[in-house]
């Protein structure tokens, strides 16, 4: 078994098959699991957009426009004095990409966990009784493999292991609603989270924007052909995320009814002159 | 800027490509089929059922329009709406039926049931009504096919592939093949089943639930008894007549497949973790008449020759024990699992291992290596 295999991908996956044999849904399972994985990689997350604050309050600084100023054709100079900068005040540009590293090999671990665990033929039976730990049924004889088997992969109108569409008579297609679903909340929760542009030639805020319209379609194409229960741990991964950044006080409705808005980001650059970061 | 957005689409765009390559329905990849006329061998690995000859295990060719030959298969051309991983079975008027095992997907399309000529691979008909995946072989009674589908029917098809009933049996897809005495039909369930139909109307005549799922199709002889295993380790013996239990014994692991019975015993593997248990049970009285251990699982059923029981285990060996237990021969493929039961076909033993060059092995009845057969050779 490989590394990721035995740190990752098989513990969730026990965490899931716990969790469903303890509520009896792999729907909601699925959803429970998210939110506990959201709490887990919390921290992390308050740790990037804090970071993301610091760096785009210096970047908003007066001295970082003159030293950008200063030593426009000096590209070398340029690197030196804005890394002196960064560490004058106290801001690693890493800093905010490392939570992002962190909590990715969490999420493809889940999204293979889900499909494992949902074991659509009898080797990937096979796989998941051959990485189920036998302490599991301890805590409750209903996780042990011949209570779980066969999971009940049917959650609402959807057969979980399966890409869902709605059948309308008048169609010859059907429609992938949930994957629409997908699309739709990866979009608020970008747009609802970006951060403020500091300007019109702020690159990272084009490339932000690029990404909200980027993103919705890359998770739309990515979770229609695949099992349903994928696009269930996006959809509530989304809602939880917009819901984490509410409560950091990072969510600007403003965004949605069209208006450029100005998140806290901005609104606390306005206010504060960059500092040590606490 | 402008050059560096249109850079981020085209990245995007190609990210999408790749994720939903990634994606797609989960793959229905199970172990491969393999199945002899006494003349042919014939194996189902994902893309292709191939023919290769009993006696040296070279593949049956086919002459190109350029003159040129190739290995026989079916489909002639690799199709990504076609995976195959059940055992062709045989009909008495020479058709060979295997279905196509490819997870059943968003796009609606049914799974088709195919019948071939074995000799030319040329399709004579097709059942398009099951919505699930073939998962398992179809079982051939005097004049009629039985089937149990991904869908969770059983279907019974006359020799020409038209259809003469379909049984819902079970919410979930049907993973094991159903046996039938030519009056009933009998099918085990994922979710716990044991399911008796009639085999003229399909209609149920008995169901009895087990507890556990059962992953094989229940073993029946000629006195009217059911052999079935789950995967909690019970094993039942049943009167075919009404399901009425005979006797009902717990071994330790998990069952995969199918007892092998030789009148006055069964034989069965177990899988418990990554080790097994190799069993021989008296069918008398379910009790252990002796046992070996196996250092990795038993996943398949076996095969009982006069003098021997040959089982394969998923770590590539293929054991071979005297009918008293103890070991005859032992032929190991490094690397390999095997998960498919073995066959005789002929004089030879035939074994399928996965996860190694060959596809196909064969040995004698002394366990010496006569032929494998690796596509594409």
């Amino acid at each position: 078994m490989d590394i990721f295999s035995l740190f990752i991908v098989t513990p969730f996956t026990n965490a899931l098959l716990l969790i469903y044999a303890l509520i009896g849904n792999f729907g909601l399972s699925i959803i429970v699991f998210t939110i506990l994985v959201r709490l887990l990689t919390h921290p992390f997350m308050a740790s990037q957009i804090k970071s993301t604050t610091a760096m785009q309050q210096l970047t908003q600084s007066e001295e970082y426009k003159k030293i950008q100023e200063k030593y426009k054709k000096d590209q070398e100079k340029l690197g030196q004095e804005t890394m002196r900068l960064y560490k004058e005040h106290g801001v690693n540009p890493f800093s905010s990409c490392l939570p992002t590293l962190i909590q990715l090999p969490i999420m493809i671990g889940f999204y293979q966990s889900i499909g494992r665990a949902i074991g659509a033929t009898p080797l990937h039976l096979l796989d998941v009784a051959r990485n189920i730990y036998p302490w599991l049924a301890t805590i409750t004889p209903k996780a042990s493999l011949a209570t779980l088997i066969p999971i009940q992969s049917h959650f609402l109108w959807m057969d979980l292991a399966q890409p869902e569409r709605v059948v309308l008579a008048f169609l010859p297609f059907g429609i992938p609603t949930l994957a629409i679903i997908v699309g739709i909340t990866t979009y608020l929760q970008t747009k609802l989270t970006m951060p403020a542009s500091s300007g019109p030639n702020d690159q990272s805020a084009q490339m932000t924007q690029s990404m909200t319209l980027m993103m919705p379609v890359m998770l739309f194409m990515w979770t229609v052909n695949y099992a349903s229960g994928l696009a269930i741990y996006f959809i509530a991964s989304n809602l939880i995320g917009i819901f984490q950044y509410a409560a950091l006080g990072k969510v600007d409705f403003r965004r949605l009814l069209g208006g450029k808005g100005e998140t806290a980001l901005a609104d606390a650059s306005a206010k504060k002159k960059p500092g040590k970061r606490s | 800027m402008k050059y560096k957005r249109i850079l981020v689409f085209v990245f995007a765009a190609m990210l999408s490509v790749l994720l939903s390559a990634c994606g797609g329905a989960p793959p229905a990849t199970n172990w491969p089929g393999v199945a002899s006329d006494g003349k042919n061998v014939y194996i189902t690995n994902v893309s292709y059922v191939y023919t290769v000859h009993l006696s040296d295990g070279l593949p049956i060719t086919v002459t190109n329009p350029d003159g040129s030959s190739a290995p026989m298969h079916f489909p002639a051309a690799s199709d990504s709406n076609i995976s195959f991983y059940t055992a062709p079975a045989f009909t008495p008027d020479g058709q060979m039926i295997v279905g196509n095992g490819l997870a059943s997907g968003a796009d609606l399309t049914p799974r088709l049931l195919y019948s071939l000529d074995p000799a030319t691979d040329v399709q004579k008909w097709s059942f398009p009504e099951s919505t699930g995946s073939w998962l398992s072989s179809v079982v051939i009674g005097s004049d009629t096919i039985y089937g149990a589908s991904g869908d969770g029917k059983v279907y019974a098809l006359a020799l020409n592939g038209t259809k003469r009933w379909a049984t819902q049996v079970s919410q979930q897809p049907l993973w094991s093949s159903p046996v039938t005495d030519g009056k009933h039909v009998f099918v085990g369930t994922v979710d716990h089943q044991l399911v008796a139909l009639d085999a003229q109307t399909g209609q149920q005549t008995w169901k009895i639930d087990l507890n556990a799922s059962l992953l094989a199709s229940p073993a029946l002889t000629a006195d009217g008894t059911l052999y079935v295993g789950t995967i909690a380790g019970d094993l039942y013996a049943l009167k075919s007549a009404d399901g009425s239990k005979i006797w009902h014994v717990t071994l330790d692991g998990n069952i995969w497949s199918a007892p092998a019975v030789d009148g006055l015993q069964l034989y069965i593997g177990t899988s418990k973790g990554t080790a097994g248990t190799f069993y021989a049970i008296n069918t008398a009285d379910g009790t252990t008449a002796w046992t070996h251990d196996q250092p990795d699982s038993i996943i398949a059923s076996p095969l009982v020759l006069p003098d021997q029981v040959i089982y394969v285990s998923d770590g590539g060996h293929v054991q071979s024990l005297n009918r008293n237990g103890t070991s005859k021969w032992v032929a190991d493929i490094q690397g390999a699992k095997i998960d498919t039961a073995p066959i005789l076909a002929g004089n030879l033993i035939i074994v399928a291992p996965m996860q190694t060059q060959f596809i196909l092995a064969a040995y004698d009845q002394n366990g010496a290596q006569k032929w494998t057969f690796t596509p594409g050779k």
